[in-house]
């Protein structure tokens, strides 16, 4: 049976040979945050097109509104424009948005008054037709995690992060982070009768 | 990414953010950055972390090595910095002496006596004033 650590160092590799496509997006963001801190305001634009699925999906994953997900989004754009000579030093942009992202969407859920949506719209499929499950069904299973272990698998499956930087972006120890992805994998397997 | 785990999502991604958000949060922020003045040189340079640090640790190095050097003055005794100031003609000290000294006096040796008697006196009077005589 495999431990925790063998789990942990499969995915660690799966998730280190993908450095260049990250790192690539990382330069371009750097250099398009330079631009908006010398007050070229067209680099909102770029770094929009760069990185807002990513943001927005962990908005929407965390908040399971896409109202409040907009809002989250909205708020770290302003944010960056507002500030953006804090940004000259980051020297892992992406997850630092990120990081803003989750902090929007934690402040976003605290405002919250209404219920959470019946059906997270948290997956749209693609021309892949070797889809598992139904998308439909994979939004409801989702609803049914806590809703921190559901931004892990968001930040794991779809930002394609290591749990050090997951850690680093939702404010957890990188074993917590490890140890909430594998409690929802499990969850999930389980629900779909998918558990060897 | 292909981990181990990732079966479970084959087929789907994550809902993109919605083609009518861009428009909204872009102008948003644009406006919002064309609201923020451009900051000085003076408060870029006061934000910058690297630079407080920087300037820290040189204060506190200036102070430490101001307390741990020596002044380059204090192994010179205040005596043998009192007798070595030079000391210049006293025209009174010297109608005085003139009754007292033999008349083959030389120059030389009247200004050399001059000097003695002026530096003794001046180190008299310096010790009076550090011990506190008045008299």
């Amino acid at each position: 049976m495999a431990t925790i650590g063998d789990t942990l160092a499969a995915v660690e590799f799966a998730v280190e040979s993908q450095p260049s496509s990250r790192a690539a997006v990382n330069d371009q963001l750097k250099a398009a945050l330079l631009e908006l801190n010398e007050g070229r305001r067209d680099a909102v634009e770029r770094i929009w097109d760069l990185i807002a699925d990513d943001l927005y999906g962990l908005a929407l994953w965390r908040t399971g509104s896409a109202a409040d997900a907009e809002d989250a989004v909205q708020e770290v754009f302003l944010r960056l424009s507002s500030t953006p000579a804090k940004l000259g030093s980051v020297r892992n942009p992406r997850a630092y948005l990120l990081r803003m992202t989750h902090n929007a969407a934690v402040d976003a859920l605290r405002r919250r008054e209404s219920p959470m949506p019946e059906i997270l719209p948290a997956l749209v499929t693609t021309d892949d037709t070797e889809a598992r499950i139904d998308g439909r069904r994979a939004s409801r299973l989702l609803l049914e995690l806590p809703v921190a272990q559901r931004e892990v698998v968001f930040l794991r499956h779809f930002a394609a992060l290591s749990f050090r930087e997951i850690g680093e972006i939702c404010n957890i120890p990188t074993f917590t982070a490890a140890s909430r992805h594998r409690l929802a994998i499990r969850r999930l397997k389980g629900i779909l009768g998918l558990e060897s | 990414m292909s981990g181990p785990d990732d079966d479970l999502f084959r087929g789907w991604t994550p809902t993109p953010a919605p083609p009518h958000l861009k428009a909204r949060v872009v102008s948003a922020a644009r406006e919002k950055g064309a609201d923020t003045q451009p900051k000085r040189l003076t408060d870029r340079l006061w934000e910058s972390r690297a630079l407080r640090y920087g300037w820290a640790v040189a204060a506190t190095a200036l102070v430490a090595l101001n307390l741990w050097l020596p002044t380059p003055m204090e192994n010179v005794s205040h005596r043998a910095a009192t007798v070595a100031k030079p000391v210049g003609f006293d025209p009174v000290l010297a109608s005085l002496m003139e009754d007292r000294l033999p008349p083959r006096t030389t120059w030389a040796d009247q200004t050399h006596l001059m000097h003695i008697l002026l530096g003794e006196a001046r180190t008299v009077a310096d010790d009076a004033t550090t011990f506190g005589g008045t008299s």
